[in-house]
């Protein structure tokens, strides 16, 4: 699923760059979300499409310490897969600074904002650099202020909601909670394993299998956004089922229980499966049951790889981060929307094709239905997308406008500076296994 | 604190309503943060020795034979040969009660003849029938180490001898008391020596005798056939593995 999720990425994060940039009478908050997303979604793109090479190339294992490093080419790309990486959960720990709502005094422009991402991005790749990667995960603790903030919103503005019966309430509490999904959708699928202590078995069994040396610090990393992710979606969880309670089901409740079943669900499976995973440590690494591969492709996986991208298009059209209303913008965002349903659709077919027995002509039949649903829903589908977009302050009681101050960030500023840390991990992971002779 | 109705930046992030939960929710992180990390530290030291060493193990064997009739050998197989004749002998190994744990190592057959001495005193080989055996690789089904160099696939005699044959069934069970290992741990040294299969299948002699019948002038013994014992030991082992300090 990689290459799908880094074409998906790369073109709704250049597409979203250049829709953002044209947009002049945006909140400020609002624009530095939508440049931070657009970006993100860069980063994560130039991620998975080294990530994809690398699959290419020496298959999965790709993720871990089994590729040959002393290859120049295969250096550069996995110093480059680990300098995006580490970018991504700088860039996503600033998001929640800026959105739903800015946090930082109004001081703090958007220079403030790029120098601290700069900053920190490079020092922070830097170190992981020259200390070859063996601390990895553990930029994880960043995510803990935006996890306080983006809890803290949800659960202040939900209480709101059902105290108040004001329904703009609601949009902070979505945008809050499918932040927290973006961000630790892939944790969230393992919220039991983590409350049962045994997601280190997972990590031990990776650092044996793949003869990686583990340290305190990257395996605390990991803990940590784990953690973050299991408490994340049980408080998601309850208070979507107090809300169902008070008002009815929405949506966005559906969606988190869901995460949570499924998490629920992997959890019991990780269970079931604990004697292999250990075997790698007690016995000899046997190969998990494919029943297991096949649930975890089609959780935890393709909620990183394919719906978080979907998540993040939703954040820009609902709470009108990117000018929806806009004549030159509406075509490109229904070429968007139409692309990437299908990419995804057409992908979970594959997925479904590859374990079940399914002729090709059929799958091919229903992805034709697909097409044809899309296209003919194409315009009502976009529609009903943009038509309650508004921004999420909008119609909030604030004491002050501060919040709906009008931006004044400079589009150039913010697209150079983090175009340059781009080039910067591109330039560094080349010199880095290039001198090192295949670097880590 | 800041009442539901309005919104100020101080306020934000917490209501008198959400300030409980939401510290509730903070605390409960790191109640879990730090429940995992505890639980992790010694599964990271048992890993990073794990990781770092691979350790030395001993693997001592215990060797039996596979006697099922407690005669002292698995097969004993007694026939008569006519001069000049050859039979080919089938022993099916599948058949056979290997104790659980037990693997096949190695297959030791002793043919014996009938006569322990020939006729003359003076030359006590003189007068012994002549024998050959051959083990049918062809014929025999068992998965065995066909070319390794301990074999002995083919015997002649024609002193009155015991013929001995040999083959090695289980890969590189060259010493029968123990073997040298390194490995990550116990299990993996024992890998090598838990391969089954080995052995299980029809082992196929084929015999062939020259009745020596002239006893010699003045003796009077005339010999046309040849009683012949087979003795079929089939040795399997178990092994019991213990770190080298």
């Amino acid at each position: 699923m990689a290459p799908v999720a880094a074409i998906v990425d790369l073109m709704l994060g250049i597409v979203t760059l250049i829709m953002i940039s044209k947009v002049n009478n945006k909140a400020k908050g609002d624009k530095i979300a939508g440049f931070l997303i657009g970006w993100i979604l860069v980063f994560q793109g130039m991620e998975y499409l080294f990530l994809s090479i690398l699959e290419f190339q020496v298959g999965s294992a790709s993720l871990f310490g089994t590729v040959d490093t002393s290859d120049t080419e295969r250096g550069f790309l996995l110093t480059g897969l680990y300098m995006f990486q580490i970018s991504v959960v700088v860039l996503m720990s600033s998001l929640a600074l800026v959105f739903p709502f800015r946090i930082l005094p109004d001081s703090w422009d958007e220079k403030a904002i790029l120098g601290s991402v700069c900053i920190l991005s490079i020092s922070i790749t830097t170190i992981h650099l020259v200390t070859d990667f063996d601390f990895l995960a553990i930029e994880n603790i960043l995510m803990v202020p935006a996890f306080v903030i983006l809890i803290s919103l949800y659960i202040r503005f939900l209480t709101s909601e059902l105290r108040t019966e004001n329904d703009s309430y609601r949009k902070v509490s979505i945008a809050s909670g499918l932040i927290l999904i973006g961000m630790f959708g892939e944790s969230m699928t393992y919220w039991l394993s983590q409350v049962l202590s045994i997601n280190d078995e997972f990590n031990q069994r990776i650092a044996i299998e793949f003869s990686i040396m583990p340290s305190g610090a990257s395996w605390f990393g990991m803990m940590v956004g784990m953690s973050l992710g299991a408490i994340a979606i049980c408080v998601l969880f309850l208070g979507e089922i107090w809300r169902s309670y008070n008002v009815g089901a929405a949506p966005f409740s559906i969606m988190v229980f869901v995460i949570f079943i499924v998490g629920f669900i992997a959890g019991i499976a990780d269970v079931a499966v604990l004697d292999i995973v250990t075997s790698c440590y007690d016995q000899a690494c046997q190969e998990f049951p494919s029943a297991y591969n096949i649930w975890y492709d089609f959780t935890s996986e393709s909620l990183v790889y394919l719906y978080t991208p979907i998540l993040f298009m939703f954040l820009l059209l609902k709470y009108d981060l990117i000018d929806t209303q806009s004549g030159n913008n509406k075509w490109l965002i229904r070429i968007i929307v139409i692309l990437l349903l299908l990419i995804v659709s057409s992908t979970v077919l594959e997925l479904v094709q590859s374990f079940l027995p399914i002729p090709e002509m059929i799958s091919s039949a229903a992805l034709a239905i697909i097409v044809a649903i899309f296209i003919g829903w194409e315009e009502k589908i976009v529609t009903q997308l943009i038509s309650g977009a508004e921004s999420v302050s909008h119609n909030l009681p604030f004491e002050d406008g501060r919040l709906e101050s009008s931006s004044t960030v400079d589009p150039k500023v913010f697209n150079l500076t983090l175009s340059a840390i781009l080039l910067y991990i591109l330039i560094l992971s080349m010199l880095h296994s290039g001198l090192t002779k295949g670097g880590l | 604190m800041v009442t539901d109705s309005d919104i100020d930046m101080e306020h934000l992030l917490f209501t008198k309503d959400s300030l409980i939960p939401t510290i509730a929710a903070i605390a409960l992180t790191m109640i879990l943060l730090s429940v995992t990390t505890i639980d992790f530290l010694p599964e990271l030291n048992d890993t990073q020795v794990f990781t770092s060493e691979t350790r030395e193990w001993n693997v001592e064997f215990d060797t039996s034979t596979v006697d099922d009739d407690d005669d002292g050998h698995t097969f004993s197989h007694t026939e008569i040969w006519a001069d000049d004749e050859t039979k080919v002998v089938d022993f099916d190994f599948r058949e056979l009660v290997i104790p659980e744990g037990k693997r096949i190592g190695y297959i030791s057959v002793s043919i014996y003849p009938e006569e322990d001495t020939g006729i003359s005193l003076n030359d006590p080989d003189w007068g012994c029938d002549s024998i050959g055996v051959s083990v049918m690789s062809d014929n025999s089904t068992l998965p065995a180490q066909w070319q390794d160099d301990r074999n002995i696939l083919l015997g002649n005699d024609a002193d009155c001898e015991v013929i001995p044959i040999f083959l090695q069934a289980y890969p590189f069970f060259y010493d029968d008391n123990s073997a040298n290992m390194t490995a990550k741990n116990d299990y993996q040294a024992m890998i090598p020596w838990t391969e089954d299969g080995w052995g299980l299948g029809v082992f196929s002699l084929q015999i062939d005798i020259d009745v020596q019948s002239y006893g010699g002038q003045g003796v009077g013994i005339v010999d046309d056939d040849e009683e012949i014992t087979i003795t079929v030991d089939v040795v399997t082992f178990s092994g019991e593995v213990v770190e080298v300090e």
